[in-house]
């Protein structure tokens, strides 16, 4: 019987998650570092426990003191969200040791899948389809080059211990193995402590497809259908759409059954996401399982629009023992949805990570649109954490209504004091490649430079309304906003807010 | 009224004379400026147009947005033909938000072309600011703990 939940995260998540227990009838606590004192998911919740200092692996890392703090105040339960712990074994499993419930899979099988070469051979097992792809106990250059004239260029090298991206070598000549092979080891060394490769087959233009799955507590699993997650930048996610536009209903229904087996064989519980590679279109397209992600997503708001549900809700009842919400053929996708993820970055200065304070932050509203936010106007973009500001969500009864409410919306959308991409995102929205859905995971990249020029016309307006803002004395405080953030939250002040 | 502001852009720059009653001249354009709600205003342009800009901060750091783009302007109110804020190249400012982790220099050090001045650290990563001319320091203007951004001077040098 769950009562008091502790959300181990910050940010937009944490602010989701703590109003969805609170609609559950469940009591909040909040966790935060001296960087995140005045942090609105802090104000969210019913009491906020400091656990440490800005960094992150003295803070939101730090098992012992998100273990304290659960103590503490009395929490049953813990939601890791997405990143930090949320992926990590031991952390489920000193959850699970310390008498709490931990919303989210089995300990066990976060580890099992956290090897991607283990889950490769498992799901190969179960007849899942994977990337053609070989791995060899032999690790000497001659059985990797052997390997590699039976799996055929391209190929991609990539560390049997790694994820996201890293590590990767791309092999279009056999030639090249000679020196791409030291230097694979050395990076897999370094950024994974395990130097182990396996190859696998490069798939040319691949969409990315993902599928959310929920599994209870009773062997009962369903799918909600799939998210397209190719615009991406250097692998890391822009913009996710649902439904895909390359994937038609019977690839559909072929994705969901494998991404069920998948979850089964591994006795999966509660909210996972199962990716996969597509090539090809139409219903002759093919996929390959990739990974499983056994956490929420950050894009979870696209199925959330489009199927009709509330996937927090959904972890939170699994969790607390109740049998799925939904039969699969309850679940149906209706409309569109488009998700774009705002960044405190500069696409002028290469994507840099922006700090500094949020003098004014304004969201659009409307019919069709869901902003879910960690920050607000009078707030402090910190250097400590991923800059991921706010997810604009835009619902539309196709794919081009919804991609019409993006735009309009993301022209509304005011944020000062930060660099952010919102013009990216504009840009890249409004791309005819983007429009007619034929983005797949490089097509950033390859355009980078036009994405992220910026607009070419001149400022006129903006500097006149500046000189005349300044004129006045640089004008008004930001709206209802608190003052920015004093340093150094008092050591004695370990709980705020109510405690029971 | 009846200032004149150097508005630096990225790399352009704009002369911006402000009058009575919401007049602005920008490089000779005549443009209008009335309020439109709290820190918004409605810019009529020479040819007619209205552009609704929203803007945010103080000179010399003013922030604004409009039709769906971001501008961050560098203000210099001094007096008429001076040039803007620009740094010189004796004044070193990072060029993205970070800690500052080391200070390797001191007041009255001499220094070479390339020689480290100040260590930063952002995004776990380590970035050593060199000083991009010779001479000797003339104050170091951060100290080990500073958050700094881009426009903060940690370090001034004279020739």
């Amino acid at each position: 019987m769950m009562r008091r939940v502790l959300i181990a995260n910050r940010g937009e998540i944490a602010v989701r998650i703590i109003r969805a227990c609170k609609a559950a009838g469940l009591d909040t606590v909040a966790v935060y570092s001296d960087a995140d004192a005045h942090a609105p998911h802090v104000f969210a919740a019913d009491a906020a426990v400091r656990i440490g200092p800005p960094p992150a692996a003295e803070s939101y890392l730090d098992v012992a003191a998100l273990l304290d703090a659960a103590r503490h105040s009395g929490a049953d339960a813990v939601h890791p969200g997405y990143g930090f712990l949320s992926e990590r074994a031991h952390f489920a499993r000193a959850v699970e040791d310390a008498g709490l419930t931990f919303i989210g899979p089995p300990a066990d099988a976060i580890e099992r899948l956290g090897s991607k070469t283990g889950a490769r051979t498992l799901m190969e097992a179960a007849g899942v389809p994977v990337v053609p792809g070989i791995t060899l106990d032999d690790q000497s250059d001659a059985a990797l080059t052997a390997a590699a004239v039976a799996l055929g260029v391209p190929l991609l090298v990539k560390p049997a211990a790694g994820g996201g991206g890293i590590g990767m070598k791309t092999v279009r000549h056999l030639d090249d193995l000679v020196t791409l092979l030291p230097q694979a080891r050395r990076e897999a060394q370094a950024a994974f402590g395990n130097a182990t490769l396996y190859l696998e087959r490069l798939i040319d233009r691949p969409r990315h497809i993902e599928v959310q799955i929920l599994a209870d507590q009773h062997g009962d699993i369903v799918h909600l259908f799939e998210r397209e997650c190719s615009a991406q930048r250097r692998h890391q996610k822009v913009v996710e759409e649902t439904p895909s536009p390359a994937v038609t209903p019977a690839v559909r229904a072929r994705l969901g059954a494998a991404a069920i087996t998948a979850a089964r064989t591994v006795g999966y519980q509660n909210a996972g996401t199962v990716e996969f590679l597509l090539e090809g279109d139409g219903d002759e397209a093919r996929f390959y399982f990739l990974e499983i992600n056994t956490r929420l997503q950050v894009e979870h708001p696209i199925t959330e629009c489009v199927v009709g549900v509330d996937l927090v809700r959904a972890q939170l009842a699994v969790a607390a023992g109740a049998p799925l919400p939904w039969r699969q053929d309850e679940l149906r996708q209706r409309g569109h949805a488009v998700e774009c993820r705002i960044y405190a970055e500069d696409p002028a200065r290469g994507f840099l990570p922006q700090a500094g304070p949020l003098l004014r932050y304004r969201e659009p509203a409307g019919p069709g649109i869901r902003i879910d936010a960690g920050v607000v106007e009078g707030g402090t973009v910190s250097v400590y954490y991923d800059p991921l500001l706010a997810k604009l969500i835009a619902y539309g009864e196709t794919r081009a209504h919804s991609i019409a409410v993006a735009r309009e919306a993301l022209t509304r959308f005011e944020i000062l004091g930060v660099h952010t991409n919102l013009a990216f995102l504009q840009a890249l929205i409004g791309r005819r490649e983007f429009t007619s859905g034929h983005i797949d995971t490089g097509f950033i990249d390859r355009h980078m430079s036009e994405l992220s020029r910026g607009s070419e016309a001149t400022p006129l307006a903006a500097v006149a309304a500046a000189a005349w803002h300044a004129s006045l004395g640089g004008g008004p405080a930001p709206g209802g906003a608190t003052a920015a953030p004093v340093g150094g939250a008092d050591p004695f002040d370990t709980i705020r807010g109510w405690r029971g | 009224m009846g200032r004149r502001y150097q508005v630096q852009h990225r790399d352009a720059e704009f002369t911006a004379d402000t009058e009575a009653d919401g007049v602005v001249v920008v490089d000779g354009a005549r443009c209008t400026v009335a309020p439109w709600g709290p820190s918004r205003y409605r810019v009529t342009m020479p040819d007619g147009r209205a552009v609704v800009v929203a803007v945010a901060g103080r000179a010399p750091g003013v922030w604004a947005a409009s039709e769906g783009q971001t501008y961050e302007f560098s203000l210099d109110a001094s007096a008429r033909g001076k040039s803007g804020t620009r740094h010189s190249a004796g004044e070193m400012t990072p060029p993205m938000p970070a800690t500052v982790v080391k200070v390797v220099v001191a007041a009255g050090a001499r220094i070479a072309t390339g020689d480290a001045v100040v260590v930063l650290e952002a995004m776990k990563m380590e970035l050593t600011i060199r000083a991009s001319r010779a001479g000797i320091v003339r104050a170091v203007r951060c100290a080990v703990g500073d958050l700094v951004r881009p426009g903060t001077v940690l370090v001034e040098i004279d020739e």
